[in-house]
């Protein structure tokens, strides 16, 4: 009886490790500059930006077949001294042709201190679509507090990324 | 001579205006709309290659139970559910058919927090019909959207 629960726990650890045993890990950094051009009028308004995609070279591995999971960990807008207090909240989307608009993140209200403010990361999203093109857009839609007269309007977004790929 | 040269050069400026106000069929879905029920008003948008909708007025925009802006409180992603409500895009990804009809898109009901397959379809410039639906189109609910106009200024 003990052979055969040996054997029957062997055979489910061997099985447990195949299925695991096909996937990798990578942590990556993917920094952008979105941007509208002027003028903008109080409430929503859209700064865009498009990512190009070379994936193998992002997480350094030229096997890479396939993105299996991404996770959105950590989002972070820079943006000039004082002007994070033009806004009353932001949404981070991905969007592209083949993918439907996904929100990623969000900051409700911002803090208009500093130059720099996280965003609350989605735990739902789910993006690994987006990994497998050739690039997508990223979309971030600024809520003004006022009309302002401006020509553009930049935001950095710095975004940590876990992928999973085989 | 001078009569021709006039009468070519108007129909030449005739063209040229007539081209450059000319909208794309697909375009006439921008613009700000009304649903039937008149809590809210939709700014339709194009980004890319497809349409969008965003939530630019709300009635109500203050929620009775917190006194705070409306926010998408019945958002299944608990993390999501301080985004603001005015903002928000509840049509997503409309694309043109050649039939007055824009599909492969969604509708999102803030107020239970559950997003639909939607078709959107012009039955004339300044009406929609919305329809969305879960699985096939026959079972689902349609409603009615008015554009907005703006008053026209007199003279």
């Amino acid at each position: 009886m003990k052979r055969i629960i040996q054997t029957t726990a062997s055979f489910f650890l061997v099985l447990v490790l195949f299925a695991c045993g096909g996937g990798k890990t990578s942590n990556i950094t993917l920094e952008t500059t979105v941007s509208a051009d002027g003028p903008f009028f109080q409430g929503g308004n859209s700064l865009v930006a498009d990512i190009p995609l070379n994936i193998k070279e992002l997480v350094g591995d030229e096997s890479l077949q396939e993105v299996t999971s991404v996770t959105l960990t950590k989002a972070v807008m820079q943006m000039e001294e004082g002007a994070l207090a033009s806004f009353n909240n932001a949404t981070l989307q991905f969007v592209s042709d083949a993918n439907p608009m996904t929100t990623v993140a969000i900051i409700n209200p911002i803090s208009g201190e500093g130059k720099s403010v996280s965003f609350t990361t989605s735990d739902e999203a789910e993006i690994e679509s987006f990994f497998n093109e050739e690039s997508f857009t990223v979309l971030l839609d600024l809520d003004f507090k006022e009309d302002q007269y401006l020509e553009t309007v930049e935001a950095k977004v710095n975004m940590n990324l876990t992928i999973e790929y085989k | 001579m001078k009569k021709i040269i006039s009468l070519v050069s108007f129909v030449f400026v005739l063209l040229i205006s007539t081209s450059a106000f000319a909208q794309e069929p697909a375009d006439r879905l921008i613009g700000i709309w009304e649903p039937s029920h008149g809590k809210a008003k939709v700014k339709v948008e194009k980004i890319g290659s497809k349409y969008y909708g965003k939530i630019v007025w709300l009635r109500e925009v203050k929620d009775p139970e917190t006194g705070e802006a409306k926010v998408d409180k019945n958002n299944p992603d608990e993390k999501m559910r301080t985004k603001p409500l005015r903002g928000y895009r509840i049509l997503k990804d409309f694309q043109y058919t050649d039939k007055d009809e824009w599909t492969e898109g969604t509708i999102y009901d803030p107020e239970n927090g559950n997003t639909y397959n939607c078709i959107v379809k012009m039955t004339d410039e300044n009406t929609l019909d919305i329809r969305g639906y879960i699985g096939i189109a026959t079972f689902g609910r349609t409603d009615i959207w008015k554009r907005l106009k703006m008053p026209s200024k007199k003279k």
